[in-house]
């Protein structure tokens, strides 16, 4: 080995080096936010949006002011859509152009629609009505994707959520309190 | 018995290999001469729908080559009927739902309407096919119990796409209303406060009928500044003696868009020849014009639609329904009314029924516009009901009168046998229902 290869040596370990530390760190910058704090802002959003909808539009209109009915067919009735209605749409909506999904589901649910459709919903929703803190979380591939998935406890934040929901001729529930967890909000984040 | 081209080739003393490949050869010829051609009917496996088979030359408007067929070929056209849709494929496309794709795939059109198959609405999947997701109704609804699978879209009582005219707090609302309502909704056009026709201006030498010329005076479109240039001549590009519809879509834009949108003018639109009596299922007249244009039923000299809401539409259909509106009620009414160049809002003419006068704002402007999609109303029939007959009709009778074979055979003469069951059903709730489509009962 000769002396005059000695800077080549170093420069060429110098630059592998660095190129490590560069790739390390554009590596972490490509993962960027980690997939549950992505997913727990998606949610923040959501739950801030329904609580709002829920305080300010229909309980307001709705039971203090009685202005206007929130009903299922708001449409034809001219009135004001269901919070979970509302939260349907907006899911409609945020897929085109977000690519990722969520949907308000329960195991008491009044639209059959809203049952747990997979062994995640089934579990998460168990899991959430034991400890309304928690959020339940799994990856999961569907379909040959893979998803990264959170389901959050949905909570009766208002009156008008309880009065709702036992008042109604197809709910399977009828003793919801306030705070109650009465299902759960699911977050489906596409992994690639 | 061989075939005169085998029997050429056995004379010739060919070898086997050489019939076969020339065989082959002229296969191969013959088809690749068929799919260049503009008549490709040839590959069509089956017959097409009732929907699409006007046009099914045009494989390229639903058909991209090595793909399937895409939901958004099908959206791009039936928006209308989607509008809004209960069951949209946004819906579908969410991995909870996965399970229940796997089995029928709801994000895909194709998956209920299969093309070049006949069925009735164009839907092909079995009939059954609520039950898959909706198999909890007859536990939950005791009036339901009895309900075969099949069942859910017959009678007027579901409607896949659309319930806004079927669900239990809509038909509530009309059960008790009379045969004929008190007021009328059919929408009055605005006609524009007349000017002063303007002076004529034909290019010298050209013959002028001055009968037409009176004609023109006359008319709405003299009463509204248009003269001859704007139709003979619309860029001063050269005089025109026949205008072609071109000129017309040039004011009437949204007419023009709206009929190329349904049956009568989808051929335009995808490019082909424009539609005649030979290209239609339904039974048409020995007589009629060889082909469906603006001026078919519009005379630009007189803007007369009386004729285009009745005259112009007997000139080709002859099926029992068409051949017996002018003695049905509606057709009796139409001929003691008032005369002049517009139907007015009492009349009740084919054009009130199939294509509608509705609100529109599509330029920008709110407006009563005719919709020239004749497709638009045609079915299923809850939605000619919400759509037309509810204009002047209770919802009872509208909708057991086009549930009614024989009625709408005879043009709407006599009384429907039955009730619709969607209005029995509702009726026979008490009290008034509340709550997600009507609750338990
Ligand atoms: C005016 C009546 C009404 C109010 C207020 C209301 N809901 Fe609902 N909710 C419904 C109906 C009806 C459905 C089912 C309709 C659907 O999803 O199509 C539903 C659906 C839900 C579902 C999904 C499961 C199911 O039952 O189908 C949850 C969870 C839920 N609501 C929670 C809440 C909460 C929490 C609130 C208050 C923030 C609330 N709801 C307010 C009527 C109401």
């Amino acid at each position: 080995m000769n002396d005059r290869a000695m800077p080549w040596r170093w420069t060429c370990g110098v630059v592998a080096l660095l190129c490590g530390v560069a790739c390390a760190r554009g590596g972490g910058a490509n993962a960027g936010v980690p997939p549950e704090k992505v997913a727990d802002f998606v949610h923040a959003v959501i739950a801030a949006d329904r609580a709002t909808y829920a305080e300010e539009v229909v309980h307001r209109l709705q039971d203090v002011e009685k202005v206007v009915r929130a009903t299922e067919q708001f449409r034809e009735e001219k009135g004001l859509p269901l919070p979970s209605q509302m939260l349907r749409m907006g899911a409609q909506r945020a897929a085109k152009s977000g690519g990722f999904r969520y949907a308000l589901i329960s195991a008491w649910a009044i639209n059959k629609a809203n049952m747990p459709r997979t062994d995640f919903e089934t579990r998460g929703l168990a899991a959430v009505a034991q400890a309304p803190d928690a959020v339940y979380r799994s990856t999961e591939e569907v379909g040959g994707k893979r998803y990264f998935m959170s389901l959050y406890p949905d909570v009766a934040v208002s009156e008008a959520c309880v009065s709702c929901h036992n008042g109604h001729a197809e709910s399977p529930r009828k003793d919801f309190k306030l705070n109650d967890v009465m299902g759960g909000v699911v977050v489906a984040l596409p992994l690639e | 018995m061989l075939e005169p081209p085998l029997l050429l080739l056995r004379a010739l003393r060919v070898p086997l290999r050489l019939k076969v490949g020339t065989l082959l050869a002229l296969a191969v010829a013959c088809l690749s001469a068929a799919f260049l051609g503009a008549d490709r009917t040839v590959f069509v496996p089956g017959p097409t729908s009732d929907g699409h088979h006007v046009f099914e030359e045009s494989c390229g408007s639903c058909h991209r080559a090595f793909r399937s067929v895409a939901t958004e070929g099908c959206t791009s056209c039936h928006a209308p009927e989607r509008a809004p849709d209960t069951h949209p494929p946004a819906l579908f496309d969410d991995p909870r739902w996965a399970p229940t794709i796997a089995r029928l795939d709801a994000r895909e059109c194709v998956t209920c309407h299969g093309e070049h198959e006949r069925a009735a609405g164009g839907v092909t999947v079995d009939s059954g096919f609520c039950f898959g997701c909706h198999d909890d109704v007859p536990g939950k609804r005791a009036s339901h119990a009895s309900f075969a699978p099949s069942s859910c879209g017959q009678a007027g009582c579901h409607n896949y796409h659309d319930n806004s005219a079927l669900n239990v707090a809509f038909l509530a609302r009309h059960t008790a209303e009379p045969d004929l309502l008190a007021t009328r909704g059919v929408l009055e056009r605005a006609v524009p406060p007349r000017q002063p026709p303007p002076e004529v201006r034909f290019p010298p030498g050209e013959p002028l009928d001055p009968g037409l010329v009176a004609r023109w005076q006359a008319s709405a479109h003299a009463g509204a500044g248009i003269g001859c240039p704007q139709c003979h001549d619309p860029q001063e590009r050269g005089f025109r003696r026949e205008p072609s519809d071109a000129s017309c879509a040039g004011c009437h834009a949204y007419e023009d868009r709206t009929f190329r949108s349904g049956k009568h003018g989808v051929r335009r639109a995808v490019g082909l020849a424009d539609l005649g009596p030979s290209d239609a299922r339904l039974p048409m007249r020995e007589a009629a014009p060889p082909h469906l244009r603006c001026s078919t039923c519009h005379d630009a000299h007189t803007a007369d639609t009386r004729r285009a809401a009745v005259d112009a539409c007997l000139l080709c259909h002859d099926d029992a329904h068409s051949r017996a509106y002018l003695a049905s009620p509606h057709g009796q009414a139409w001929r003691a009314g008032a005369a002049g160049a517009r139907p007015g809002a009492d009349a009740v003419t084919c054009a009130t029924c199939h294509l509608p006068r509705l609100e529109t704002e599509a330029d920008g402007k709110r407006r009563v516009a005719v919709h020239h999609r004749n497709t638009l109303t045609l079915g299923p029939p809850d939605r000619m009901a919400r759509l037309v007959c509810m204009d002047c009709h209770g919802l009872p009778l509208a909708l057991a009168s086009l549930l009614d074979e024989r009625l709408v055979a005879n043009n709407f003469r006599g009384r429907p046998a039955r009730t619709a069951d969607a209005i029995a059903m509702v009726r026979a709730l008490e009290p008034a229902p509340d709550g997600i489509n009507g609750g338990t009962r």
